[in-house]
């Protein structure tokens, strides 16, 4: 009896099918959920989550396979959100080609980017990051055409439309962005477990080695930061269409790098849904500690929010994905013999 | 107009002086444990909350307080760095962890300080604060001429404590080649810690002297703490005279481009010199080697 | 792989983790309440914490003598409680407590906000809903001019608040000035205003000084203001910035006849703790002070002292006490939560005085309170907050030009 179930756990751990039948049942469960709930607020956590399992996960793709970490990320997310905002304020554009022109756009502001990434390294490259995203920032706030400090509003249209990208309900919102979420990690799991990400990892690892061993650095940096530059500035677009405002202040402080950078290192930097669970995460925890502890204490849940995430990173340096595969790479062994 | 012109030079002069001494801290723990310290305006928004608590409460002169800031900012900066910094060693993702444990650490402070101070602007203020020396019709502030000095002096000590003393040495060699230093024996991690600890207790004399003359919230490091950085890089990576020097160039091309062209447009010129420097001079504006 | 915590622990913390994953949803159960519970955003966390402690007082205050007088009768006596949000001074997070108060909380009415920032996005989505929304504080222009339909302000906009500064030095016949305004939203916004309406007194504004949020050091502003040598300054600025900006002036020695804050500054009680004798002969917009003789003061003032025990009321608490006795009104008159009927009613209110002097009637195209066309001056004499323009709130005579620095 002992035997059989030894067995079956023994087959269900073989991580190549654990992996693949989970992910088919969450994916069933997330594409179906809106039939079953109705909760408005459950719909704009989900959507928030999503949102920055995107960001996450694209900044993944540049700064957790390739070791350029990034703290600028707000910037190529800004870019998104306003050209497509301003293109359709002055030229009526639907959104949708303005989220593809807007992200374009990012791509090419990454390749700015990807010239001081191939000279500088470490802690130089990623302060450069921050300082672009600054630069940016300031540049918006005094210009009169990105709407300057006042940020902008999209213009409303009553009613749903897809074409003008904006709905009364939330659950398309939901559907948008997890069929963008679905496509980022797709991609990224194809980049994970291809030669092109093996080139990126061995860049992580040791650039100089890479390079000697023929690996093209600037090349595979450029594609890199592209890719992720693009998906985060197609987030922007998102973001702009779903909260209807957009300025300085709301998306482009280094306080907004940092967040979508520490979604994928809790989760897992260089595991491709190591950001959704950081997402998860970071978002669940947020909203339990401010459940807890109330508005009363002024402070006090994002003083705890801080040490949660202090013990966190210290505890699980790897982000948690990586530690659950070790623990499950544990378990495996223990049946076996 | 001319007199203008050098009426801002002075001033930029005078606040290069305090971020001198933020930054220098900076630039030591940048410099020995190549950590990216993101907690480091904390440093200073502590010492500056002792520094109004010391006064308000008896009166004590934040002259003299420094000497208490200091000693607990050391105190504060070795626990940093013996229990937290050194945990993220040796893991993988390294230079990540450790941003990314500065960042908690600087929330954690910054929402602690929100529990127990509260989020009001608090200020003290000096009988003597707005002393000023007159001459040729520019105005010198005396506690920002005080801070000045002092910066130079703690920048002199800092470079006979590294050039000259054993323990100094000592903190070179491990900033040169850590592995290295190991080998003949020294003691690694007790080095990263000293540093650190100096580094925050250098932070909170200028929390100090900087409380007179400003004002005193949770957030206050967070208005500090980029601008050291850009400093830091500016001077090259751990050298505490070229910060002392960086320190006092930020300070002035501040004040002239915010009077000639505007505080923003300044602020970008700023980040701009920075990417530039860091990529054109890696090793800093002055290619000094300490 | 050497670990310091042992394995058992980890695996601890990580179901604990999942169990937190689950947790998504919960977030947002609501305490316990009274009748009627009306949602409030405020920021209690942030940058505008204290800003957003003082208006939940001024809220606070209003219920309390609302629910002593019985309620709302025609509710049956339904006594009127707060679901608490903390907006914590950032838009997004405005508008997931909105979501959070329509959808879990199902409040009938949400109230607040303080910042304009705050209020866009939150009044969105509270549209979108079809709830109506009273804001009682954000005073920035663009909030009435979206053609909402159950969107209500009840205190001055930027135009009244920020022109009152300038129609002040005009008044003392300041004709040389100086603008300075930070660079946001609320910045931008104010200078507008500052220029357009110079202009229409005919004076001359010598220099537009804009700085970014929050700087370190206020030398160069400072020195082309002593360039361009105004009579007097009207400033829009956030409370730790005025502190630094006045503390500089000192040390730079920048005299000037006379200074106008709106926003942050001399209307803030903050100000003058931090500043101290600094603080005194600085003048600041606002709709309500202590000393003011308006309809309504004297209670305020009583039950906010007896309450509070600390400095005397002004600005911040007062605008949510009035617009909380309002709501009430309408609440009272509609006899209903339901929104249609409070829209209805909100519409019928014609108050012809508040504690602020002006009273309130909604435009019933952009909601906007039209008798709320300008606002009050005080000034800081002697370590005291005296009302000193327009005449009719006067208590204390202005006093300028201001003694220079040196003579102080």
């Amino acid at each position: 009896m002992f035997h059989i179930m030894k067995k079956f756990i023994q087959s269900a751990l073989q991580r190549k099918y654990l992996e693949k039948r989970a992910v088919f049942i969450i994916m069933l469960v997330l594409v179906l959920l809106p039939l079953k709930l109705k909760g408005v607020y459950f719909y704009h956590c989900m959507i928030f989550t999503f949102y920055f399992a995107v960001l996450g996960t694209s900044w993944n793709i540049i700064s957790g396979y390739s070791g350029a970490v990034s703290l600028g990320h707000a910037a190529f997310l800004s870019i998104g959100a306003y050209t497509s905002t301003i293109l359709l304020i002055n030229f009526q554009l639907t959104p949708w080609i303005g989220m593809l022109i807007g992200g374009s756009l990012s791509a090419l502001s990454g390749l700015v980017i990807c010239y001081p990434a191939t000279k500088l390294k470490g802690p130089y490259f990623v302060m450069s990051t921050a300082a672009f995203a600054e630069i940016l920032r300031y540049l918006t706030s005094q210009s009169k055409f990105a709407g300057g400090a006042s940020g902008l509003i999209i213009p409303v249209v009553t009613g749903n439309s897809l074409y003008w990208f904006q709905f009364i309900e939330k659950w398309p919102f939901y559907y948008i962005i997890l069929f963008f979420t679905i496509i980022v990690v797709f991609i990224s799991y194809k980049i994970e477990n291809s030669k092109v990400g093996l080139y990126l990892m061995a860049i992580r690892e040791n650039r100089g080695a890479a390079q000697m061993l023929g690996v093209n650095v600037a090349k595979y940096l450029r594609m890199a930061t592209c890719l992720s530059a693009f998906f985060t500035g197609i987030a922007g677009t998102f973001y702009a269409q779903y909260m209807v405002y957009i300025s300085p202040d709301a998306i482009m402080g280094l306080g907004e790098s940092i967040k979508i950078a520490l979604v994928a290192i809790i989760g897992g930097m260089g595991t491709f849904i190591g950001p959704i669970i950081g997402a998860a995460l970071y978002f669940g925890v947020g909203e339990i500690v401010r459940f807890l502890l109330g508005a009363e204490i002024s402070g006090l849940s994002s003083f705890i929010y801080g040490i949660i995430l202090i013990v966190f990173i210290l505890l699980f340096p790897k982000g948690l994905v990586q530690f659950l595969k070790d623990m499950g790479g544990r378990f495996e062994r223990y049946f076996i013999h | 107009m001319a007199i203008m012109l050098l009426q801002a030079i002075v001033c930029g002069l005078l606040n290069g002086g305090v971020y001198a001494l933020i930054s220098m801290g900076l630039a030591l723990i940048f410099g020995v444990v190549k950590v990216v310290n993101f907690a480091h305006g904390e440093f200073l928004m502590l010492a500056m909350y002792i520094t109004y608590w010391v006064f308000t409460r008896w009166g004590v002169d934040p002259h003299l307080s420094l000497f208490l800031c200091s000693g607990t900012l050391f105190f504060v900066g070795y626990v940093t760095q013996k229990l937290l910094i050194e945990r993220t060693f040796n893991k993988p993702f390294e230079g990540e962890l450790q941003i990314f444990v500065t960042v908690a650490l600087s929330l954690a402070f910054i929402n602690g300080m929100h529990m127990i101070g509260k989020a009001d602007y608090r200020g003290i203020n000096l009988s003597y604060a707005s002393m000023a020396l007159n001459i040729q019709s520019l105005t010198f502030n005396f506690l920002k001429a005080v801070s000045f000095f002092l910066a130079l002096i703690v920048s002199y000590l800092i470079y006979l404590f590294l050039m000259k003393t054993d323990r100094g040495r000592a903190m070179r060699a491990v900033t040169e080649n850590r592995e290295a230093a190991a080998l003949i024996g020294i003691d690694v991690n007790k080095n990263y810690c000293l540093a650190f600890g100096i580094g925050a207790g250098l932070t909170g004399i200028a929390g100090a002297l900087l409380t007179p003359s400003f004002y005193v919230f949770p957030g206050v490091g967070l208005l500090f703490v980029l601008k050291a950085f850009v400093i830091i890089v500016l001077a090259g990576m751990g050298s505490v005279s070229g910060a002392f020097i960086a320190a006092l160039i930020v300070g002035v091309l501040e004040s002239l481009g915010g009077f000639l062209i505007g505080a923003a447009y300044t602020q970008m010129l700023i980040f701009a010199i920075f990417i530039l420097s860091m990529l054109f001079r890696p090793n800093g504006l002055f290619r000094r080697r300490e | 792989m050497k670990d310091n915590i042992s394995v058992s622990k980890k695996l601890t913390i990580s179901v604990i983790v999942v169990i937190l994953l689950i947790g998504l949803p919960i977030g947002g159960l609501t305490k316990e309440v009274k009748d009627v519970k009306i949602g409030l955003l405020l920021p209690m966390t942030g940058p505008m914490s204290s800003l957003g402690e003082l208006n939940k007082r001024g809220f606070d205050l209003a219920v309390e003598k609302i629910n002593r007088e019985g309620g709302i009768k025609s509710l049956g006596g339904a006594k009127i409680g707060f679901v608490l949000a903390d907006s914590q001074s950032d838009p997004k997070v405005a508008a997931s407590e909105t979501e959070k108060l329509i959808a879990i909380s199902k409040v009938p009415i949400i109230t607040g906000s303080y910042a304009g920032s705050l209020c866009i996005t939150a009044s969105a989505i509270a549209e979108r809903h079809k709830i109506p929304y009273w804001e009682v504080s954000a005073i920035t222009d663009v909030l009435t001019e979206r053609g909402f339909k159950y969107f209500f302000r009840t205190i001055v906009n930027t135009t009244g608040y920020c022109g009152t500064a300038i129609d002040f030095l005009n008044a003392l016949g300041y004709k040389k000035i100086a603008t300075m305004a930070e660079d946001t939203i609320m910045g931008v916004t104010a200078n507008k205003v500052f220029q357009t309406r110079a202009k229409e007194h005919g004076m001359e504004v010598l220099q537009v000084v804009t700085f970014p949020h929050s700087p370190t050091t206020f030398n160069s502003e400072i020195l082309k203001l002593k360039l361009a040598k105004p009579q007097a300054l009207a400033v829009a600025q956030f409370t730790n910035d005025a502190i630094l900006f006045v503390k500089q002036m000192k040390e730079l020695g920048l005299n000037v006849d006379l200074i106008a804050g709106t926003y942050g500054g001399p209307s803030d009680p903050q100000y003058a703790k931090a500043l101290g004798e600094l603080a005194d002969y600085t003048c600041g917009v606002t709709v309500y002070n202590w000393d003011m003789q308006t309809k309504g003061s004297k209670e305020f003032v009583n039950n906010y002292l007896e309450k509070y025990q600390q400095e005397k009321p002004g600005l911040h608490p007062s605008y949510c006490y009035m617009g909380m006795l309002a709501l009430a009104e309408v609440l009272e008159r509609a006899g209903s939560l339901d929104a249609d009927k409070i829209v209805e009613a909100a519409l019928k209110t014609d108050i012809p005085e508040t504690l602020t002097g002006y009273g309130i009637k909604f435009d019933p195209k952009t909601h906007h309170n039209i008798r709320a066309t300008y606002a009050s001056v005080v000034q800081w004499q002697k370590g005291e907050l005296v009302t000193v323009w327009p005449e009719r709130f006067a208590s204390k005579k202005v006093i300028s030009p201001m003694p220079k620095w040196k003579d102080r």
